[in-house]
């Protein structure tokens, strides 16, 4: 089932794209990566913004987690009016886990295309389907500069690439947490920071051992997402300069004294990336509320 | 999350499969086995195994068949991981004693000359030892040390065992082209395009060379040009070599179709469909015909089937537990011997009349 749904038809792409690029293997996993990755775009900006969003309003988040930890009801309604969902760091997952079966699929399916015994070769065949031909393909070049595809690079070119287009792409997929915050404030920030080392690291290693062609893959990947990193930026930045200009950009702030009512958030907020409603309303919802508890404190 | 996909990938195998069939190979009377960690000897006489080598199981992998002439067993492996930092793959020739019992002594190794895999079974011609890797060389080493004489490049991988005759090396690649070489120096004489990849050795027979390929055809090329005399098609990949008795070549496509054809004109003789999946080269003892096939379906098995050399009639067919993908070896006057790719049994005799199993060999458990 596996097989036939997603690793089969990756393989027959990979095939397709290696026919019609001139039988060039990372020419056809450079193309390959991008229609993968087009296909999964709107997942991945959707991650991403999201992601930032959640990111940019941490410090309000952190601080109506601290203030109301005894009231979760009333933290489920202070988050509510900075537009920010909990359940959304859930569903911003969703676009990571889909991608699972796709990234293990390819990483599969490169795998068995490359495949260098008579054996891996024999398996390959009833996995072709009828239009791809086979015969005008075979033997998949396996060669490329001082690369062999099917075999881990001796020079470490590759894992060094590896691991500088993760860091990249890392970092610009999550962007620092205010520097005002530390550790402890802050620890999904921290963990975040800690990832943009570790992931790289880890996959460099990997890469260490991992067959050139699917480091190729990975560097082509991270350079994909890098682009798309920088595109996400240029949107979220556009998008904070557009509440500044409407005057909007002002913090939301947490005061600390229970006595003293929250700074309402600006009427006029946009409205998150991640689906969350619209803060007006709630916002001046809210407001009633609060003239009415102290209406009805005088009483 | 991310690690979870991490680890799932290192699940998958961070390395490209490294595995085959087994390798089968003959002198006549002792049976040479090359498959995962170990390549051993085993005597159908005695019913026992001769050597193993390693004596203990290993990193290394082995699948081509060996090479036993004389005192001396040749076998290349499928190369050896380098560590995290040392990333490039060792891969090494074998020479080993072909003692009677025990362990063979290592007469030499050499980890110098191939990079890649070694998939095509050694030629042993003299004083001199051919080999062809999955790193596109043809390496000519000298049969007692093992120091290279000359390699020349191909274009892709060699799969298939060299031939040889009066100085010259035939070579097939999986480039699509054969090589005719000069045997003392490594130069090229001549070289013969074809519209396939050519997975298997090439047969010789008196002035014509035969090979088998993946375009659909077995091709017969004058030996002395490299010229193509004439293809006998047949309906899918042609992946075993073809065999040649009696003036008439014996092949079998991947589909199970197999073929007689004339030798010397490529005229078909006769067809017979088996219905199964064949890779294997076509075996021919006196008047018939010996297929190792596997059959699809949800458990993989497979088969040993004679068919008559005559019209290719079936006279019996054996079935085994799992695939039979390395092509069976004759030992003595009434036995075939089959490689499976399973700890219960990895080699089974039939008898070559009837079909009965004479014996079945399985690893010592402290082998396993």
């Amino acid at each position: 089932m596996w097989d036939t749904l997603i690793v089969n038809p990756m393989i027959n792409a990979l095939l397709f794209f290696y026919d019609l690029l001139g039988n060039n293997f990372i020419l056809a996993i450079a193309v390959f990566t991008l229609v993968i990755r087009l296909i999964t775009l709107p997942l991945n900006m959707r991650q991403q913004r999201s992601m930032m969003r959640t990111q940019e309003i941490q410090p309000q988040i952190q601080a109506i987690q601290k203030k109301y930890k005894d009231n979760p009801q009333k933290m489920q309604e202070e988050f509510r009016r900075i537009g920010y969902n909990p359940a959304d760091t859930l569903t911003g997952c969703l676009p990571t886990l889909i991608q699972f079966p796709i990234l293990i699929g390819l990483y599969r399916a490169i795998i068995i295309v490359l495949g260098s015994t008579p054996q891996s070769l024999f398996e390959l065949v009833p996995r072709v389907y009828p239009a791809i031909n086979l015969t005008s393909l075979i033997p998949v070049e396996n060669k490329f500069l001082w690369l062999n595809l099917s075999q881990p690079d001796q020079f470490f070119v590759l894992p060094l690439a590896v691991f500088a287009s993760m860091f990249i792409q890392q970092k610009l997929l999550a962007p620092a947490a205010p520097k005002t915050q530390g550790k402890d404030e802050n620890p999904a920030a921290a963990m975040t920071q800690s990832m943009q080392y570790t992931m790289p690291l880890m996959f460099g290693f990997f890469s260490l051992q991992f067959p050139a062609g699917l480091s190729i893959y990975f560097v082509l990947a991270n350079i994909i997402g890098i682009v798309q990193g920088l595109y996400m930026r240029r949107i979220t930045d556009r998008e904070r300069a557009e509440r500044a200009a409407n005057g909007n950009a002002a913090p939301y702030v947490i005061e600390a004294d229970d006595a003293k009512p929250a700074k309402a958030i600006p009427a006029k907020t946009k409205q998150s990336a991640n689906g969350s409603g619209s803060t007006k309303s709630k916002s001046s919802g809210s407001q009633s509320a609060s003239k009415r508890k102290k209406r009805s404190a005088k009483r | 999350m991310v690690a979870v996909g991490v680890l799932s990938l290192s699940a998958c195998g961070g390395r490209i499969a490294n595995t085959n069939w087994a390798g089968l190979s003959t002198d006549g009377s002792w049976v040479y086995l090359a498959f995962g960690p170990r390549v051993l000897a085993y005597n159908p006489d005695t019913q026992a195994q001769s050597w193993i080598f390693p004596a203990e199981n290993g990193a290394v992998q082995f699948y081509s068949a060996p090479s036993a002439e004389g005192d001396q067993v040749v076998f290349g492996d499928y190369g050896r991981a380098g560590g995290f930092f040392t990333p490039r793959v060792t891969v090494s020739v074998y020479a080993v004693e072909n003692v009677e019992s025990g362990s063979p002594r290592e007469l030499w190794t050499n980890s110098e000359s191939a990079t890649d895999k070694i998939v095509a079974p050694p030629l042993q011609v003299g004083d001199q030892l051919f080999v062809g890797t999955s790193d596109n060389h043809v390496l000519a080493l000298n049969a007692t040390d093992g120091s290279e004489q000359w390699d020349y490049e191909t274009g892709h991988a060699i799969w298939g065992q060299p031939a040889f005759r009066d100085g010259r090396l035939y070579v097939n690649s999986m480039d699509r082209s054969v090589y005719a070489l000069n045997a003392t120096t490594g130069e090229l004489i001549w070289q013969t395009p074809l519209g396939g990849a050519l997975p298997s050795g090439p047969i010789l027979g008196d002035d014509l060379i035969y090979v088998s390929s993946f375009d659909g055809n077995v091709h017969a090329l004058d030996m002395e040009s490299g010229e193509e005399r004439w293809s006998a098609p047949a309906a899918d990949w042609v992946w075993g070599a073809p065999a040649l008795e009696n003036g008439a070549i014996y092949y079998s496509d991947i589909q199970g179709n197999v073929y007689a054809a004339d030798a010397e004109t490529g005229e078909q003789m006769w067809t017979q469909s088996t219905g199964v999946r064949v890779q294997s080269t076509p075996v021919v003892v006196g008047d018939m015909l010996y297929i190792a096939s596997q059959t699809d379906g949800e458990t993989p098995a497979g088969s040993l089937t004679a068919y008559s050399l005559t019209d290719g009639t079936m006279k019996w067919t054996q079935p085994t537990a799992v695939p039979l993908l390395a092509t069976p070896v004759v030992v003595g006057d009434d036995t075939i011997v089959v490689g499976l790719q399973n700890a219960d049994a990895l080699l089974i005799g039939f008898d070559l009349a009837t079909g009965q199993e004479l014996w079945r060999y399985s690893l010592p458990e402290t082998a396993n």
